[in-house]
């Protein structure tokens, strides 16, 4: 069974910009030629086999990071890495049909992983051609048995009523980005870390917090046998704070803050990192006499970060393309081209050219996909009306009276992967639009006046999401599973909003999304790392509030470890 | 450098040697073993849930560990910066010496299923007493909790079961402190001069589908301290080196050869020079290999000549001295007892007459070279001792750790890697011949049952599978009139514990081999050639592949 589940608890990064000593180059460099002519030399003989292999892909991925992690004061990790390796694909076949061919009736197809090997770091000719082409080899040859498999599957199953091509023609492209690195004051970092992770000391009750940062510097070399040539980096810089603590009734209540920026300029400076670090233990100490939420349906709010959240889960994952092409999976959206999905006041755009929404930079930004496919703005709702999907190189049946000339036998530039995965389409920047948006106190008393209109005691207005997971597949329930961190009850007659704890948010996708009311007018933006098939690829989602006139909550699942039995030791022994 | 132990009191342990050089790091002051020995003395005292036992033996031990990995590959090199990073384990039981919480297995997955040998997480790289303590505080809640839970489970799984002799859990031993200076930390230059050019001399025949040279190396220091007074401060310190060549014979036949070393450091690892002569002979070894002929199955007497001797008898002679004991299980089935052939043969015939065999983790030296396995205090804070496991043929005790062992009640301090474990191996003939003459009398024993040919293994490594005794990876066939022609495809059949009862001829001559058993433990053996008088040799049953289409890029740029 899949889940698609987004882990918004994920490092933060920040980026540092090519302070640019380091040694890589674009297409001129010399591991581009390396590639280049080890995977022509293998494919002119494995294209004569009597299985030809009719396509070949070399990544390279350059890889520096340096991570730090403080926890109450003291510094836990600080690591510099620097890694080479290089997945290999090779496809054997035809465009038509070819070893990716989903299986028919294989439940437990997980998603596919290309060969990986690891390179020195150097650019040196002899082992990075010899661990290529062994690679190539083993590849080429699972391709093969794979491809015997699939014309077996062919031939035996029902017939697919899916006949579109495997594998999506595509002009070769030669893009030859600058190299990226950052450089780092290590000392000051650990110094600045060790002094926010020491402000979670002085609460007794804080059971688990960290502060970590983790700088990243990635630089990409791909190349295909249809001749693309593309060098592209990114570096990505990111904060990561988080800290627990316990109810009386023994809940776990954990929150999280992170912070996303592509340049050393971008990331909060100490101060507000204080300041965040102090709210999120107020915060805590609130929460831990906040009282629990009884299951609930009724009229909500939800913050543009957990709006963006809700429309990643919810609705991101099921426009991916190649949920279109399982047979095993529902296929929310497979007949919907053309037709009203959202409330007419909405657009859903999924843009990784976009590099910020108002000066929070977006983490689902690139200008090339995994398979060498320039990324492209694409419109997927248009005032409500479905119009595509997120595609990469694996065609989808062509939909008649389809809005694109191209239809879907192209890639819109979502094939991605986390590095050694098989790329698929995902997600990118999604950005929620609204042509019917209010401020936020209107929003606020459209909420009040929905709750007294459906006589309910309160409404309510979720602040906060850490994440949330959906399932997808036919035979088990498409419903999704949101985890609010921040939930507040607000009121009718005048009193405060209240913060209350222990609930998720739950519900199924169409009915979802047919109860959105109205938005507000202030779009937020959550950055994170989304896991699925391909792994974990970076993705933001953008959106204003969403005032939605039902939502449905559940009780969360519950830790039954008591509280320490001890208190904290005192901090007595200070030298 | 001598150690500096401090024995409590009470202590039957020999003499000390003290002598506190400048370099010693000061533990005592240290804010590692204060944050331990506060949290110790609180947790002692006042953990406590309501209905459940309380802890009656807990132990924190910090693994200080810097860790350097080389590799190189064709005269490139693989390297990162070295790993630093502190590691706490934290062990709590419940319940008594006789029963409590630890050695069971539960039902089902995740944490928790496996038995209990305390919660590992990382800690503070700064040496920040209030930090560490937080980090103990909560890490002894959750092993305390989790100490509970699993003897309340291990209580009611036993409450039906009849037990015939019941073995106590955990063995009562007097408390020891010992502090051994701790090594500075070390150098990753080291590692890269030994793994460029020996890499880039395995490379140079186009044939070599892949090759390599590996590197690890950890160094560090251990704090161990327990509710019993047991108090360990050491150095952390293992270095081992992995070179390797592989090929596909014609038809289709994988071969691989390696070498390995392993020392306390990587300084004391072969000089870039001799690696680059051991990486010289290894490639022209596999050549020899790749284009020799499958070797023919086989019973008969075998002779093992020097470091193949020795990895075969690290294989098979010596798991069979470790006095080990499976964990009990939710689900007796889940778990089987691991055979433990020799617990029930004290004072009975083993080995052939003139054999002797000890472990000596005192031995530092042999030839002159420095002796990996060699230590002063076992992981439990037990000291080691030097134990005469065979004499003259006859099995007189096996190594034990504090997990107590039927005829084995107290630990020997050789509780190392998790287990009983050996330190420095020793095997040795009474009737010892040179090493010269050992074919002369291997070919006559061959002539004497009858046969037309035998073998000489000279590389041995681990087993492949079940069913079947070690690897081998330099063999021989040899006639009667003394002529060798190297074979290749062989490994031997199950090696019972009866096998060494046979042993014939042994030379005077012994050979140190050394190999890693865990992060932390090396072990050595020191042992001679042999002769048995009857092995098993069987083909290997590789799944042989057909060799890569497009040729090797080495090859068609010559």
């Amino acid at each position: 069974m899949k889940n698609v589940k987004t882990a918004s608890a994920v490092v933060l990064l920040c980026v540092i910009q090519g302070a640019g000593a380091h040694t890589l180059h674009g297409a001129a460099s010399p591991i581009m030629g390396i590639l280049q002519s080890e995977l022509q030399r293998n494919m002119q003989v494995l294209r004569q086999q009597d299985v030809p292999a009719y396509f070949g892909a070399y990544t390279v991925y350059d890889e520096r990071s340096t991570e730090i992690m403080a926890s109450f004061g003291a510094v836990e990790r600080s690591d510099d890495n620097h890694q080479r390796f290089a997945t290999v694909e090779v496809r054997a076949g035809d465009y038509a049909l070819d070893n990716t061919h989903p299986i028919r009736g294989d439940t437990r197809a997980m998603g596919p992983r290309l060969t990986q090997v690891s390179l020195p770091l150097t650019d040196d000719e002899k082992p990075i051609r010899l661990a290529m082409w062994r690679a190539t080899d083993r590849t080429y040859k699972t391709a093969t048995e794979a491809l015997t498999r699939v014309k077996t599957n062919v031939a035996a199953k029902v017939k697919d009523e899916d006949p579109a091509p495997d594998f999506s023609r595509e002009e070769a492209q030669t893009y030859s980005g600058s190299p990226v690195s950052y450089a780092l004051d290590q000392k000051a970092w650990e110094a600045r870390l060790r002094r926010i992770s020491a402000l979670f000391a002085a609460d007794l009750q804080i059971l688990t917090s960290d502060v970590s940062l983790s700088v990243e510097a990635d630089n990409r070399y791909y190349t295909n046998s249809e001749g693309s040539q593309i060098a592209q980096g990114d570096v990505s810089c990111r904060i990561f704070i988080q800290a627990a603590t316990k109810a009386a009734d023994g809940m776990d209540l954990p929150l999280y803050t992170t912070y996303f920026a592509t340049s050393p300029d971008g990331l909060p400076d100490e101060k507000q990192l204080t300041t965040d670090a102090r709210n999120m233990i107020e915060l805590l100490g609130r929460l831990r006499t906040a009282p629990l939420v009884e299951p609930y349906s009724g009229p909500a709010i939800l913050s543009g970060r957990a709006a963006g959240v809700f429309f990643h889960e919810i609705f991101g994952h099921r426009v991916e393309g190649n949920r279109q092409r399982n047979p095993d999976d529902a296929q929310t959206f497979a007949g919907k081209i053309g037709q009203p999905v959202l409330p007419s006041f909405l657009s859903v755009v999924f843009d990784p050219t976009l590099k910020k929404v108002g000066n929070i930079e977006l983490m689902g930004h690139y200008v090339y996909d995994d398979q060498g496919v320039k990324g492209q703005r694409t419109i997927v709702v248009d005032k409500g009306v479905l119009k595509t999907f997120l595609l990469d190189r694996a065609p989808l049946k062509d939909v008649k009276d389809a809005c694109c000339a191209s239809g879907f036998s192209r890639s819109n530039g979502h094939g991605r992967a986390e590095p050694g995965f098989s790329p698929v389409s995902r997600q990118s920047n999604l950005v929620v639009e609204s042509t019917k948006s209010v401020q936020a106190d209107e929003l606020m008393n459209m909420l009040r006046e929905e709750v007294r209109r459906q006589g309910k005691p309160f409404g309510l207005y979720f602040d906060n999401i850490e994440g949330g997971f959906t399932n997808t597949q036919r035979g088990s329930a498409n419903a999704f599973n949101v985890l609010p961190n921040l939930v507040y009850r607000i009121y009718t007659d005048g009193r405060a909003p209240e913060l209350v704890r222990g609930v998720d948010l739950i519900g199924t996708p169409l009915a979802a999304f047919a109860k959105i009311a109205a938005t507000g007018d202030k779009v937020d933006v959550f950055n994170g790392v989304c896991g699925a098939e391909s792994g974990g690829v970076p993705v933001s989602a953008s959106s204003p509030p969403l005032l939605v006139s039902e939502v449905e909550v559940q009780k969360k699942a519950q830790s039954q470890e008591t509280a320490p039995i001890l208190p904290a030791p005192r901090t007595a022994k200070k030298s | 450098m001598r150690p500096v132990l401090c024995p409590v009191a009470a202590l039957s342990v020999a003499a000390l040697l003290v002598s506190p050089p400048a370099m010693v790091v000061r533990a005592q002051q240290s804010p590692i073993l204060a944050a331990m020995q506060d949290e110790m003395a609180r947790s002692m005292s006042e953990l406590r849930m309501k209905d459940a036992p309380p802890p009656y033996f807990i132990a924190y031990e910090l693994q200080d560990r810097t860790m350097i990995d080389v590799s190189g590959r064709l005269g490139a090199l693989v390297e990162n910066p070295p790993h630093h990073i502190r590691v706490l384990r934290v062990e709590v039981r419940v319940g008594s010496y006789d029963f409590d919480s630890s050695r069971f297995a539960m039902q089902g997955f995740g944490p928790g299923s496996a038995p209990l040998t305390g919660e590992t997480v990382l800690a503070p790289l700064d040496d920040d007493y209030d930090a560490l303590r937080r980090e103990i505080w909560i890490t002894t809640d959750d092993a305390y909790k989790r100490a509970v839970n699993v003897f309340a489970r291990k209580k009611a799984a036993f409450q039906n079961r009849s037990t015939t002799d019941p073995l106590p859990d955990f063995s009562k031993e007097a408390p020891v402190e010992t502090e051994l200076p701790l090594s500075p930390s070390s150098e990753g230059r080291e590692a890269a001069a030994r793994a460029q050019q020996p890499s880039a001399a395995l490379g140079a025949s186009a044939v070599i589908d892949s090759s390599g040279v590996d590197i690890s190396a950890i160094r560090g220091s251990r704090y161990y301290l327990n509710s019993e007074g047991f108090k360990t401060v050491t150095p952390i310190h293992l270095a081992s080196l992995t070179m390797y060549a592989e090929t596909q014979a014609a038809d289709g036949m994988p071969v691989r050869e390696t070498y390995t070393a392993v020392e306390s450091t990587i300084q004391d690892l072969p000089s870039s020079a001799d690696l680059v002569t051991q990486a010289r002979e290894l490639a022209a070894r596999v050549i020899v290999t790749r284009n020799a002929p499958v070797g023919e199955e086989f019973t008969g007497p075998v002779l093992l000549e020097g470091l193949g001797s020795s990895e075969f008898v690290a294989e098979t002679l010596l798991p069979l001295v470790l006095a080990r004991r499976s964990p009990d299980a939710e689900n007796p089935r889940v778990v089987p007892a691991q055979p433990t052939p020799f617990l029930s043969r004290t004072g009975l015939r083993v080995m052939a007459d003139a054999f002797s065999a000890t472990d000596t983790p005192s031995l530092k030296q042999f030839q002159g070279k420095p002796v990996a396995g060699a230590y002063v205090v076992d992981e439990e804070g037990v000291r080691a001792r030097d134990v005469t496991l065979i004499n003259k043929g006859r099995l007189v005790t096996l190594l034990s750790s504090r997990i107590p062992q039927k005829n084995f009640p107290q630990s020997n301090g050789h509780g190392r890697a998790g287990g009983a474990q050996a330190g420095v191996f020793q095997l040795e003939s009474s009737l010892a011949i040179p090493a010269a003459e050992l074919k002369s009398k291997y070919l006559a024993l061959l002539k004497a049952q009858d046969k037309t040919f035998g073998y000489i293994v000279r590389g041995v490594r681990p087993a492949g599978g079940a069913n079947s005794g070690p690897g081998i990876e330099q063999v021989v066939k040899v006639t009667l009139d003394g002529r060798e022609e190297p074979v290749r495809g062989l490994r031997f059949g199950n090696v019972p514990s009866t096998a060494f009862r046979d042993l014939s001829e042994a030379s005077g001559e012994r050979t140190l081999y050394s190999y890693r058993a865990g992060l932390n433990a090396a072990v050595s053996v020191i042992a001679p050639s042999v002769i048995f008088e009857e092995l098993e040799i069987q083909r290997t049953r590789d799944i042989l592949q057909k060799p890569p289409i497009v040729p090797s890029p080495l090859q068609s740029q010559k």
